[in-house]
């Protein structure tokens, strides 16, 4: 689109894509990689949303005092399941089910065990980290499908994006370690590329797979081709749970449904089908737990499952911590005794891998953090802020870039204020909203009746007031305060975790758990890196150096 | 986390070989633009240095991990050296 109507070569036509394909869905894409970082961190992030299980602190004895436990809390139940808590989490999470209940999630009743005493604990309603992880990816307040639709659109949107970026920057690899600071839009194209190239692989990876894992929702017409609509056919197949046309009924997947996943409170359950009111009791847990633990002494239990219990096919199935491969989605060992005669029966079955479906595997474990040890989760949550910053400073540079055209005009047009609102209220607002609804996730009463709404209205709140707070002051202005107060707000959390019976970042560096500090510290490091951004844009404005060029423009915020 | 370490810091070194092999950046960092042959060193170095941490990686955290690992890695590298770098705003 030259204004002199000369012809196009591909990498105008393509710099054009990259501009308005990256600024149509850029507040979008923003939010969602924001939130889908913080989705790396799930489970730490909804343990300090839950301070009733800071001080739960796990130990050789925890899974024999849950299971003895569970004998009370479950003693009717044909299964349970017992998730014993990682590097991750503190508390014991328990599943099962009372006989006579309906298939499906519903009729699973779960608790909370103390991981050092066994008792029940009792954490406030909170749907934690959570709302980040479904935002991300299918939004709020609509219906779920149009959510998953839009963001998938967008997702489309930023592959697109992608590829005609590598392309419109072409200098990125030659320009691979230039970053020049303070020179204005010279700085934030820099600062553009080298966040987008930096993890480019990443970038390209969470964008593909993202599509990947919707794939049945956008392109659902070979598989109604193929199979004549039988979609359950489908399922059953590609997940290896129907092999060859035989309905295998308990196959690989046995352990995979009853296995806890962590933060999402998973845990589905096989119903037991024999409904035969026999009751054949089971062998002592005690000496298969003491065996199973001197063979996975590395690694560890992960979970142990009852199934059928107080019938003669009743099993115990122990699953190891921690599979290491993307290929299989980290599935890790399964050991399986009989419940009656305390003997080990062979492994299930695992069909073979197509080289689709592994693929399939690799790409959506990544995206999805499965297998990720600690250095791993680090680096994909690195990753995933190198992506959001990356879309951050895109829009920004946009406004930056039109800089001469305003002056030339001596004026702001509606369109460029529009994006001006909607930069600041997106990229400086939403870590308002986020540290908004940590707060009202310690200041709300535990026990109020809907508490889990009121910390989410809460956050649309807070996020409703930066899109209004914009109207009204300058884009200089508006990105100072609201980075300031997102920077005060992200800095006060560590304070508020203390004062509200969290575990103290002090008393949680010393003696755990680890998770809580890593929170505070995070949240520290944003607040400090907000307040950076806060303090190059106004002193900026106020700065000795006049230069027109830079008018209104926050032109000197570092990238992390 | 020592395995971890030593692969992030064949990475760094990998990267900063890569750098040097630049003549901005080499001019940059140690004054004066490398030789012909110095570039061409700094580059194999750069590679081998690299190769040796996917290696380190994989070895780490397993084929299909170690890969995503890598790439994480080289990342990190990444921002730490152009941070580290000196402040070229003068320039240009």
């Amino acid at each position: 689109m030259r204004a002199d109507g000369a012809p196009e070569g591909l990498r105008q036509s393509m710099s054009w894509l990259h501009t308005w394909a990256g600024l149509v869905v850029g507040w979008l894409l923003y939010a969602v990689f924001l939130m889908g970082t913080l989705s790396y961190v799930q489970s730490e992030i909804t343990l300090w949303m839950k301070p009733e299980l800071h001080r739960s602190v796990a130990d050789e004895g925890t899974l024999t005092r849950a299971v003895r436990r569970m004998e009370a809390l479950a003693s009717g139940a044909r299964s349970w399941t017992i998730g014993l808590p990682g590097g991750r989490e503190t508390a014991v999470r328990v599943f099962w089910r009372e006989p006579d209940t309906p298939q499906g999630r519903a009729a699973t009743q779960r608790a909370l065990l103390d991981a050092g005493t066994g008792e029940v604990l009792e954490a406030r309603e909170t749907q934690g980290a959570g709302f980040f992880y479904r935002f991300h990816f299918q939004l709020y307040g609509m219906p779920w499908i149009w959510g998953r639709w839009i963001v998938s659109i967008a997702t489309m949107i930023m592959l697109i994006a992608i590829v005609s970026g590598v392309i419109t920057h072409k200098k990125i690899f030659k320009d691979f370690f230039t970053f020049r600071r303070g020179k204005g839009q010279r700085s934030w194209l820099d600062a553009h590329n080298a966040t987008g190239v930096f993890a480019l692989p990443f970038h390209l990876m969470i964008t593909y797979s993202g599509l990947l894992l919707f794939m049945n929702l956008l392109m659902p017409w070979g598989v109604d081709f193929a199979y004549r609509g039988d979609r359950d056919t489908y399922f059953a197949e590609a997940s290896g749970r129907l092999t060859s046309g035989a309905a295998g009924t308990r196959q690989a997947g046995a352990g995979t449904a009853a296995r806890v996943e962590g933060g999402r409170g998973g845990g589905g359950f096989h119903g037991d089908r024999d409904d035969g009111n026999s009751h054949v009791a089971t062998v002592p847990l005690e000496p298969l737990i003491a065996r199973v633990t001197a063979l996975w002494k590395a690694d560890g239990i992960d979970s142990v499952s009852i199934n059928g219990r107080g019938t003669p096919e009743a099993t115990v199935e122990f699953r190891r911590r921690g599979g290491g491969s993307l290929v299989d989605r980290g599935a890790s060992d399964l050991l399986i005794f009989s419940a009656v005669t305390g003997e080990l029966q062979p492994p299930p079955q695992t069909p073979p891998l197509t080289a689709a479906r592994a693929t399939y595997n690799v790409l959506t474990s990544l995206h999805l953090g499965r297998v990720a040890g600690p250095t791993m989760r680090w680096l994909l949550f690195l990753s995933g802020l190198a992506g959001t910053l990356m879309v951050a400073t895109g829009v920004v540079l946009w406004v930056v870039k039109r800089a001469p055209d305003r002056r030339r005009l001596g004026r702001t047009p509606l369109g460029h204020r529009l994006v001006e609102v909607l930069n600041v209220a997106a990229v400086a607002g939403l870590p308002v909203a986020i540290a908004a609804y940590f707060f009202l996730n310690r200041l709300v009463p535990a026990g109020l009746a809907d508490r889990a709404d009121w910390e989410v209205r809460g956050f649309f709140i807070a996020w409703l007031l930066c899109f209004i707070h914009p109207l009204f002051r300058s884009y200089r202005q508006a990105w100072v305060e609201q980075l300031w107060a997102g920077a005060m707000l992200l800095a006060l959390l560590p304070l508020l975790n203390a004062l509200t019976g969290g575990s103290s970042l002090f008393s949680a560096l010393v003696s755990g758990p680890r998770a809580v500090a890593a929170f505070d510290l995070v949240a520290l490091a944003a607040g400090a890196l907000l307040a950076l951004g806060a303090l190059r844009t106004s002193r900026h404005s106020m700065g000795a150096r006049k230069e027109m060029r830079r008018h209104s423009v926050p032109s000197e915020a570092r990238p992390a | 986390m020592g395995p971890a370490l030593i692969a992030f810091a064949l990475v760094v070194l990998g990267l900063l070989a890569q750098c040097l092999a630049m003549n901005r950046h080499h001019e940059q960092v140690l004054g004066g633009q490398p030789s012909a042959r110095a570039r061409w060193s700094l580059r194999v170095a750069g590679w081998a240095l690299l190769v040796a941490g996917l290696a380190m990686s994989m070895a780490t955290w397993g084929t299909s991990a170690g890969i995503a690992a890598w790439a994480g890695l080289l990342t990190v590298a990444a921002v730490c050296i152009v941070l580290a770098l000196p402040d070229r705003s003068r320039e240009r």
